[in-house]
């Protein structure tokens, strides 16, 4: 299954992370898909879920939108390739939570001064994020 | 010599100190480190006052070791080597870092460390490599000794070393004041 | 110094600076804190979640222990108090009660900077301020200024 796109989105709806792997898409074709994405989320976190990984959000032709929504309030949003076989949630929920440990890993950083409306720039998140795309290149 | 250390290290490590969350005491020091350079603005400065931290920390540490442990004072700096490294750091610090590159005159040696809990999460800016700061620079050493972090992982290096020299032995250690 | 006690300051800039940076410091590990602590298997919903994860996880975290005691009037004010605050257990003064107390202000700055920055992370803009009747016995006010 294809990694295309990881975006985080903030509490306020604000994009501070995108990553896009696809080569024949824009960037904006993302944010705009991780926009639609947010108001899924919205609607699903009225509904008490405890677990903060959200499942799938919503299939856009080819591609499927998956969501996971912190208790901080970022919420990661991650596009992949319609899956040719069945989906184990585990193996896309432990994407979600790479990411979400290399997100703690940036704030924990002692010389991270970053808000809540701050882009993400740290090496270390670049790099994990772009294993994860690596692991799922196809 | 290493291994009687060892076991006093491990069994103090386990059963005589009261320990708190690493994180807690991780983020901690990187705030108070970023406080110092918010304050000073200059990593040269920075460096100047965790040593001087260290050292008043240091003090107070030899004493809880000695209070907690049957040791007696060292007699030689080969002995004094492989207490701060099985007893003080695995005390404090959870690790035991290796002593070697003695000098011939065995009054200067090298600590290795490979692993080290300070470092934690952290990203140094790319200034603070250059202008040379030393983020771990608490070495914690209570006698009259030259100590300096000489390789960090932090900045690109492979381990983390600390360079110890014996400039003389002193009796009584009083903690300096801040001034 | 010389007499081997840590002497307050008598200068209330002195202090006042001393504040600012302790809760400064203080703010900056909350906020590493409630990521990194963030429950991963319930959700905070409201403020009074965000508060009771400060009162139990993080109190726990912090100190080994969770607060005694919980009160809040539902308009954004909530006390927490903790009646053993370890960080005054082995404190003693020569002077009494209300002397003592007020030396062993400057310890409860840092927790205030902690609990204001693990409220910020979940959204909520606080007022945190200590008070201290008697050894070891603390209370944190939280005054929630704005929610986002």
């Amino acid at each position: 299954m294809k990694i295309h796109c990881i975006a985080i989105i903030n509490r306020h709806g604000n994009p501070i992370y995108l990553r896009n792997f696809d080569n024949y898409q824009e960037d904006v074709k993302y944010h705009y898909l991780a926009h639609t994405s947010c108001d899924v989320i919205e609607e699903r976190l009225t509904t008490k879920a405890s677990d903060l990984y959200l499942g799938l959000l919503q299939t856009v032709g080819d591609m499927v939108v998956y969501g996971y929504a912190m208790n901080t309030g970022n919420k990661i949003i991650l596009v992949m390739s319609v899956p040719e076989s069945l989906v184990r949630g585990a193996e896309i929920r432990d994407i979600f939570q790479q990411i979400h440990a290399a997100y703690i890993a940036v704030i924990c950083n002692p010389f991270n001064e970053q808000r809540i409306e701050d882009r993400i720039e740290s090496k270390k998140f670049d790099k994990a994020v772009a294993e994860l795309g690596r692991i799922h290149a196809k | 010599m290493a291994k009687q250390y060892r076991n006093i290290g491990e069994d103090v490590w386990k059963n005589k100190v009261e320990k708190v969350n690493a994180e807690l005491f991780i983020f901690t020091y990187g705030s108070l480190v970023v406080q110092l350079v918010k304050d000073y603005e200059d990593y040269q400065a920075v460096n100047k006052q965790l040593d001087k931290l260290g050292y008043n920390i240091g003090v107070r540490l030899i004493d809880d070791v000695l209070s907690r442990t049957s040791l007696d004072k060292c007699k030689d700096m080969r002995e004094t080597a492989e207490v701060i490294s099985k007893v003080g750091f695995r005390m404090f610090l959870n690790i035991a870092p290796s002593v070697s590159a003695w000098s011939t005159d065995s009054k200067e040696f090298s600590l290795i460390l490979d692993d080290n809990p300070l470092n934690d999460f952290c990203e140094l800016p790319p200034r603070a490599v250059q202008d040379g700061l030393w983020y771990s620079n608490v070495p914690m050493v209570g006698l009259q000794v030259k100590v300096e972090f000489v390789r960090d992982v932090l900045r690109g290096d492979d381990v983390s070393e600390i360079r110890v020299r014996l400039e003389k032995m002193l009796d009584e250690e009083v903690p300096v004041g801040d001034d | 110094m010389a007499s081997g006690w840590t002497e307050l300051p008598d200068d209330n800039e002195v202090l006042e600076q001393v504040y600012v940076k302790l809760e400064n410091i203080g703010f900056r590990v909350g906020r590493r804190l409630a990521e990194r602590y963030a429950p991963v298997g319930r959700r905070l919903t409201d403020t009074l979640d965000v508060v009771k994860f400060v009162c139990k996880d993080m109190w726990m975290v912090l100190f080994n222990r969770q607060v005694d005691n919980l009160k809040t009037n539902h308009r954004g004010i909530y006390v927490l108090q903790d009646n053993k605050f370890k960080w005054f257990l082995r404190m003693s003064s020569n002077h009494g009660g209300a002397a003592a107390a007020r030396r062993a202000q400057p310890y409860t700055w840092l927790p205030c900077g902690i609990i204001r920055g693990v409220l910020d992370s979940f959204g909520v803009n606080a007022v945190v301020s200590p008070e201290t009747l008697g050894l070891p016995q603390c209370t944190f006010q939280i005054k929630v200024v704005a929610n986002e």
